[in-house]
C-alpha cells in the first residue's frame, strides 16, 4: 500500500535528494503502512500528513537558515546572532504567538473586538463592491445594452421594440457582435408546489449565452426549441420546487395550463434578468409577444460616434418600413449605467455606511491599542532586562507589533466567518432597488473581499500595535534598568497618551451615536407623514386574475365582485372593497391624458396629463364603490361611488380640482379622456393623498372610477377596514378566497402601515445598519474608557491608600475618579460634537424633515454619552473606595 | 567544519542506540527505540538531519539492506557506528564522568 501521493510530492519538494533523506522517505512509507493495518486507514492518513508537514516545516526553516547542505544545525544561544532575517521573523511570530496565549483575558478581548468590528467592514464593504464598484458578472458586460426606443423631442421611451424590426437591427446593425432579445411575463406555475404568480422570461435562443447563462444540469435552448414546449428553471425553482433532485431534468411544470419539459437548471449566479424570475422559456414564433426588449452585444472596436451614426441610419429605415413611429429614435442604455441607475438612491447610503464602518474600525483599533499598550507597559521590566542584554530597539519593536498584528489577523478571519453569516440575512432584508441589485448577484463573501478584510486587520494591527510599541520600546531604551524596577506607580508620562487614545474613541463614537440619532429621528418623522387618509385597521391583499382562466374582463370583474361580497361576509370586517391601483404604488400606476373635446368643460385646448413633457400627469385608480369609505376618505364635496353608477362617473383629488377649474365647483363637471374619447362626469372631490409612501409629495393629481371602467388588468388589491388583526382575518380572507377559486395565486396579507414602510425601507435599512454600528462603536469607547480607568485605579492604589490614610473620604475617592472618567468622555463629547457638525452635511440627502444639525439629537447624545461615560467610570471608582490600607501598608 | 572531539547530546543519544540495535540499526528503529527509552519523541526532520551529520562526520557507515514492498521496494538503509564514533563515545563518556563524580552524590534519588 502506497503512502498518499501528496505527501510524496512535498517531500520530494522540500527535502534534499541525500540518500539519508531517501531512506526517511522510505522509513515514514512503512510507517504508515504499519499504522494503517495497526490504527485504521483515517487515523494513519491523518498522523502520517501530520508527521509530513512537520519535516516540511523543518527542512523549510533550516534552508532559510541556510545551513542545510553542511548538516550543522547550530545549537540554542548561537541560533539568533546567526539567523537570517526570514527566520528571526520565523521565531518573533512564534514568540507573539506564545506571548498571547499566556494572557488569555485580553487577547480574547482583542480578538473579539477585531472580529466584530472586521465583520461589519466586510458586510458594508460586500454589499458597498456589489451594488456599486463590482463588475456585472456577465462575460463582456462592458459591452452589453438595451436598445432603447425614445421619443427624439421628450425622450420618453422604453426598452421594447416591435418583434419584426430585431431582423432589421441585426441585418443593419454591423456594431452589434449580437443581437438578441427577451419579455419578462407573469405566469401562473402550477403542478411543482403551490399555484403561485411567477416572472417567466420568454427568450431568443442566444440571450441566456450572451449572458453567461450555461445550466449545470441538462442542457440550454437550441435553435429550433422554440416551437417546443421546454424549459429552463432558476436555481431557487430546483431546491424549492423541484427538490434539488438529480431527476429534475425530464419532468413537468405548467406555465399557464401549458405544459413545459424542463430541460435544464440554471445556476445559482444567474439571474438575469432578475432575481424573480423563476423560468426561462424560448421565446414562440408568432404574434406574441409582439414587443420585445432587445439586448445587444457592441463588438470591441465600436466607437460612439459611428454607433450613434448607425443607430441613426437603423431608426430611418425601421420608420420606412413602419416598425417605429414618426419622430421615434433607437438608442442605447448600457446594462453598467441601468445598474448605476438603480444604485444612485442607495449610493449615499452606501457611502455613509463605509464611512461609519471606518469610524467603527479607526475605534477598535484605538482600543486595542490602548490594550497594547496597558500590557506593553505592563512588561516595562521585562523589556529593559532584554535591552539591558543587548536586544535592539527594533527587535522589539518587531515582536510588539507581531503581537498586534497576530491579534488583528486572528480577529480578522473570525470577522469573515461572521460576515458569511451576516451577509445573506442583510441580502434577503434590502429593500427595493438596492435589493434589486444584490439580488441579481450571488452577494458572499468571496476572495476580493477577503482581501480587503486581510488588509484591513494588517492596518489596523499595525497601527494598533506601533503606537504603544513605540513608546514602551522608546521607554525601554532610555530608562536604566534600576529606574524601571524602581519604578513602581504609573508615571505621569505614560497617562497622556491613554488618555489621548480614549479622548479619540469618545469623539468617534460621538460621531458615529450623532448621525445614527439624525436617521432615527429622520425615520420617525417620515413614518409620522400623515398620508393623507386613516392609514391604521386597513388589512390589504392582492390576487391574481389571469387571462388564461379568466379570459375577459368582464369573468374577471364577475369574479372579483363575488370575491368583494364573500370578504364583505367574514366575521370582523366593517367594509371591502377591490382595486386596481391602491396604494403604495410605485411601478402599476396608470394614467390618464384628458382634454378639451366638444362638450367637456375645460376651457382652452391644452392637454393637460401624460406627455406634455413636463412631468405633471394624472393617475387613475378603478375601484368598487366602497373604497373610499374603507380608506376613511370623506368627499369635500360632491358624494363617493354607488353601486348604480356608471363609467362615467368619476371622482377626483383636490389637486387635480384645482388644476382643471381653479375657480371652484367641480361637481357635476364634464372631460373628456384622451383624445376623442368619452365625456365622464365629477361626481365627488376628495382630499389628496399620499400614494406612493410616506415621502411622496401629497400633490399629485389623481383620479378614480369605478372598477368596470377597467380595460385590463390582472393583479387586483382586496382592501379590508377591520378591528381585527391582520393575521387570524388574513387567514380567513385567504380561506374564502379558495372556497370561490382554490387555485386563485394570492399575495401575502399584510396591513395598509407595513406596506408603506416598504416605501421607506432604504431608509429603514440604512438606519438600522447605522444604529448597530453606532452601538458598537459606543459599547467599544465605553469599553476602552473603563480600561484606562480601571488601569489608573489599579497604578495608583498605593496612592489612593495613603489619601484615605490622611482623611479622604470615601466619597471624595469616588468623586475624583467619576471626574477623570467624566473629564475624559466630555473631552471626548465636545471634540466630537465638532466634528460631527462638520460632518452631518454628508447625511442631508437621507434625512428627511430634520436638518443636519439638529441642536436636539446633540444635546441627547452629549447626555447619553456623559451618563454612559459616568456609568463606566463608577464600577472602578467603587472599587477603589474599597481599597485595603492595611494591605498596602504592609506591603510597604 | 571544525572537527568538535564531543558529539552532541543528542548525536549521542542516536549513537548509543545504533549501538544497542546493532543489526536492526535502520532509521525508523532507532528513531522508535529512541523515543521508548528516553520518553522523547524526537521530530522527524531533526532525527534524520542528526543522522546525516553523523554520517557526515563519519561516526556512523550506512549499508542498504533487502528492498521492501511496504517501502515502495527501496531497501532499508542500516547503520553502524564506526570505530571513530566509538572513540567519540568513549571520549564523551570519560568527560561526562569527571564531571559527573563530584556531584553523583548530591543528585542522586533518595
Amino acid at each position: 500500500m502506497r503512502r498518499p501521493d501528496l505527501t510524496e510530492r512535498l517531500l520530494a519538494l522540500v527535502v534534499p535528494r541525500t540518500p539519508v533523506a531517501s531512506a526517511m522517505h522510505a522509513d515514514l512509507e512503512e510507517q504508515y503502512v504499519e499504522e494503517v493495518a495497526r490504527l485504521g486507514a483515517v487515523v494513519a492518513r491523518v498522523r502520517h500528513t501530520s508527521r509530513v508537514l512537520a519535516v516540511v516545516l523543518h527542512f523549510l526553516v533550516a534552508r532559510l537558515r541556510g545551513n542545510l547542505n553542511n548538516g550543522s544545525a547550530g545549537s540554542g544561544a548561537a541560533k539568533d546572532n546567526r539567523a537570517g532575517l526570514a527566520v528571526a521573523l520565523w521565531f518573533d511570530l512564534r514568540r507573539a504567538v506564545r506571548t498571547l496565549r499566556h494572557k488569555p483575558v485580553s487577547t480574547c478581548i482583542a480578538i473579539t473586538t477585531m472580529a466584530l468590528t472586521i465583520g461589519a467592514a466586510c458586510v458594508v464593504f460586500a454589499i458597498a463592491d456589489y451594488a456599486l464598484l463590482r463588475p456585472l458578472p456577465y462575460p463582456a458586460a462592458d459591452r452589453l445594452a438595451y436598445l432603447w426606443s425614445e421619443n427624439a423631442r421628450t425622450g420618453n421611451g422604453g426598452p421594447d421594440l416591435r418583434r419584426e424590426a430585431l431582423e432589421s437591427v441585426r441585418a443593419h446593425g454591423e456594431m452589434f457582435e449580437q443581437v438578441e432579445a427577451l419579455v419578462t411575463e407573469s405566469r401562473l406555475v402550477t403542478g411543482i408546489g403551490e399555484p403561485e404568480e411567477l416572472d417567466v422570461a420568454l427568450v431568443t435562443p442566444g440571450l441566456l449565452p450572451m449572458f453567461g447563462g450555461e445550466p449545470f444540469r441538462g442542457r440550454g435552448f437550441a435553435e429550433d426549441d422554440g416551437t417546443r414546449p421546454v424549459a429552463l428553471v432558476s436555481f431557487t425553482v430546483w431546491t424549492d420546487r423541484l427538490g434539488a433532485s438529480d431527476d429534475a431534468v425530464g419532468r413537468e411544470i405548467v406555465l399557464d395550463d401549458v405544459t413545459h419539459t424542463v430541460i435544464g437548471v440554471l445556476p445559482q449566479w444567474f439571474r438575469y434578468p432578475s432575481s424573480s424570475v423563476a423560468a426561462w422559456i424560448p421565446m414562440p414564433a408568432g404574434a406574441h409577444p409582439a414587443r420585445v426588449t432587445p439586448v445587444v452585444r457592441l463588438t470591441t472596436d465600436a466607437r460612439a460616434s459611428v454607433v450613434d451614426a448607425r443607430l441613426e441610419a437603423t431608426s430611418a429605415t425601421l420608420q420606412e418600413a413602419g416598425l417605429l413611429s414618426e419622430g421615434w429614435r433607437l438608442s442605447l442604455w448600457s446594462l453598467q449605467a441601468q445598474r448605476e441607475f438603480f444604485a444612485r438612491s442607495a449610493k449615499d447610503a452606501l457611502q455613509i455606511l463605509l464611512a461609519a464602518v471606518g469610524l467603527v474600525l479607526v475605534i477598535a483599533s484605538v482600543n486595542l491599542a490602548g490594550l497594547r499598550l496597558t500590557d506593553f507597559l505592563g512588561r516595562s521590566r521585562e523589556l529593559a532586562i532584554a535591552t539591558a542584554l543587548g536586544a535592539r530597539r527594533a527587535r522589539l519593536l518587531r515582536q510588539m507589533v507581531f503581537e498586534s498584528l497576530m491579534a488583528a489577523i486572528v480577529g480578522g478571519l473570525f470577522g469573515a466567518v461572521l460576515a458569511r453569516v451576516a451577509i445573506n440575512l442583510i441580502v434577503r432584508s434590502a429593500p427595493a432597488s438596492l435589493g434589486f441589485i444584490l439580488r441579481a448577484q450571488a452577494v458572499a463573501v468571496d476572495g476580493r473581499v477577503l482581501g480587503a478584510v486581510l488588509a484591513v486587520s494588517l492596518i489596523s494591527g499595525l497601527l494598533a500595535g506601533l503606537v504603544p510599541a513605540l513608546h514602551a520600546s522608546r521607554r525601554a531604551a532610555t530608562s536604566g534598568l534600576v529606574a524601571t524596577f524602581a519604578s513602581t506607580t504609573t508615571s505621569n508620562s505614560r497617562r497622556p497618551l491613554r488618555a489621548g487614545l480614549v479622548v479619540v474613541e469618545v469623539a468617534m463614537a460621538t460621531s458615529l451615536l450623532f448621525g445614527s440619532g439624525l436617521l432615527i429621528k429622520s425615520f420617525l418623522t417620515l413614518n409620522s407623514v400623515d398620508p393623507g387618509f386613516e392609514i391604521d385597521g386597513i388589512v390589504v391583499t392582492e390576487v391574481t386574475v389571469g387571462a388564461g382562466r379568466y379570459p375577459s374582463m368582464a369573468e374577471k370583474l364577475e369574479l372579483l365582485g363575488r370575491l368583494e361580497a364573500t370578504i364583505a361576509a367574514v366575521p370582523g370586517v366593517d367594509a371591502s372593497a377591490v382595486a386596481y391601483g391602491a396604494p403604495p404604488r410605485t411601478l402599476r400606476r396608470r394614467f390618464v391624458r384628458f382634454s378639451a373635446a366638444e362638450g367637456s368643460d375645460i376651457a382652452g385646448d391644452e392637454d393637460i396629463g401624460y406627455d406634455t413633457g413636463q412631468g405633471r400627469f394624472a393617475s387613475v385608480v378603478h375601484t368598487t364603490d366602497r373604497y373610499l369609505e374603507v380608506l376613511g376618505l370623506v368627499p369635500i364635496s360632491g358624494r363617493g361611488f354607488r353601486p348604480t353608477d356608471s363609467s362615467e362617473a368619476i371622482i377626483i383629488n383636490e389637486s387635480l380640482a384645482a388644476e382643471l377649474w381653479p375657480q371652484g365647483n367641480a361637481i357635476g363637471r364634464r372631460i373628456s379622456l384622451a383624445r376623442g374619447g368619452s365625456l365622464v362626469t365629477v361626481v365627488g372631490v376628495v382630499a389628496d393623498i399620499r400614494h406612493s409612501g410616506f415621502d411622496e409629495s401629497a400633490d399629485q393629481m389623481e383620479m378614480y372610477r369605478p372598477l368596470p371602467a377597467l380595460d385590463s388588468g390582472n393583479v387586483f388589491q382586496l382592501l379590508v377596514r377591520t378591528t381585527r388583526r391582520s393575521d387570524t382575518l388574513g387567514a380567513e380572507v385567504q380561506t374564502a378566497i379558495r372556497a370561490l377559486d382554490r387555485e386563485l395565486p394570492i399575495g401575502k396579507v399584510s396591513t395598509m402601515r407595513l406596506r408603506y414602510g416598504d416605501g421607506v425601507a432604504l431608509q429603514r435599512f440604512s438606519t438600522s445598519l447605522m444604529v448597530g454600528l453606532a452601538i458598537v462603536g459606543t459599547l467599544l469607547a465605553a469599553l476602552g474608557l473603563y480600561g484606562v480607568i480601571a488601569y489608573d485605579v489599579r497604578s495608583t492604589t498605593r496612592e489612593i491608600g495613603i489619601r484615605i490614610a490622611l482623611g479622604a473620604t470615601p466619597r471624595r475617592v469616588y468623586r475624583r475618579v467619576v471626574g477623570r472618567g467624566l473629564g475624559l468622555a466630555a473631552a471626548g463629547v465636545v471634540v466630537g460634537g465638532v466634528v460631527s457638525f462638520w460632518l452631518a452635511r454628508l447625511l442631508e440627502n437621507l434625512l428627511f424633515g430634520i436638518s443636519s444639525q439638529d441642536p436636539g439629537v446633540f444635546a441627547a447624545i452629549a447626555a447619553g454619552a456623559l451618563a454612559l461615560a459616568l456609568a463606566t467610570s463608577s464600577v472602578p471608582a467603587r472599587r477603589a473606595t474599597r481599597i485595603d490600607i492595611m494591605e498596602i501598608l504592609r506591603r510597604e | 567544519m571544525k572537527r568538535n572531539p564531543y558529539p552532541g547530546e543528542f548525536e549521542q543519544m542516536i549513537l548509543l542506540v545504533i549501538l544497542e540495535l546493532a543489526d536492526e540499526a535502520y532509521g525508523g528503529r532507532v528513531r522508535a527505540r529512541l523515543s521508548e527509552r528516553t520518553g522523547r519523541t524526537a521530530s522527524t526532520g531533526a532525527f534524520y538531519t542528526t543522522l546525516q551529520r553523523l554520517e557526515i562526520k563519519g561516526l556512523v557507515s550506512a549499508s542498504a539492506g533487502e528492498p521492501a514492498a511496504e517501502r515502495s521496494g527501496r531497501p532499508r538503509r542500516y547503520f553502524v557506528v564506526t570505530d571513530t564514533g566509538l572513540d567519540a563515545l568513549r571520549r564523551s563518556r570519560r568527560a561526562l564522568q569527571c564531571l559527573w563524580e563530584p556531584v553523583a552524590d548530591m543528585l542522586d534519588e533518595a
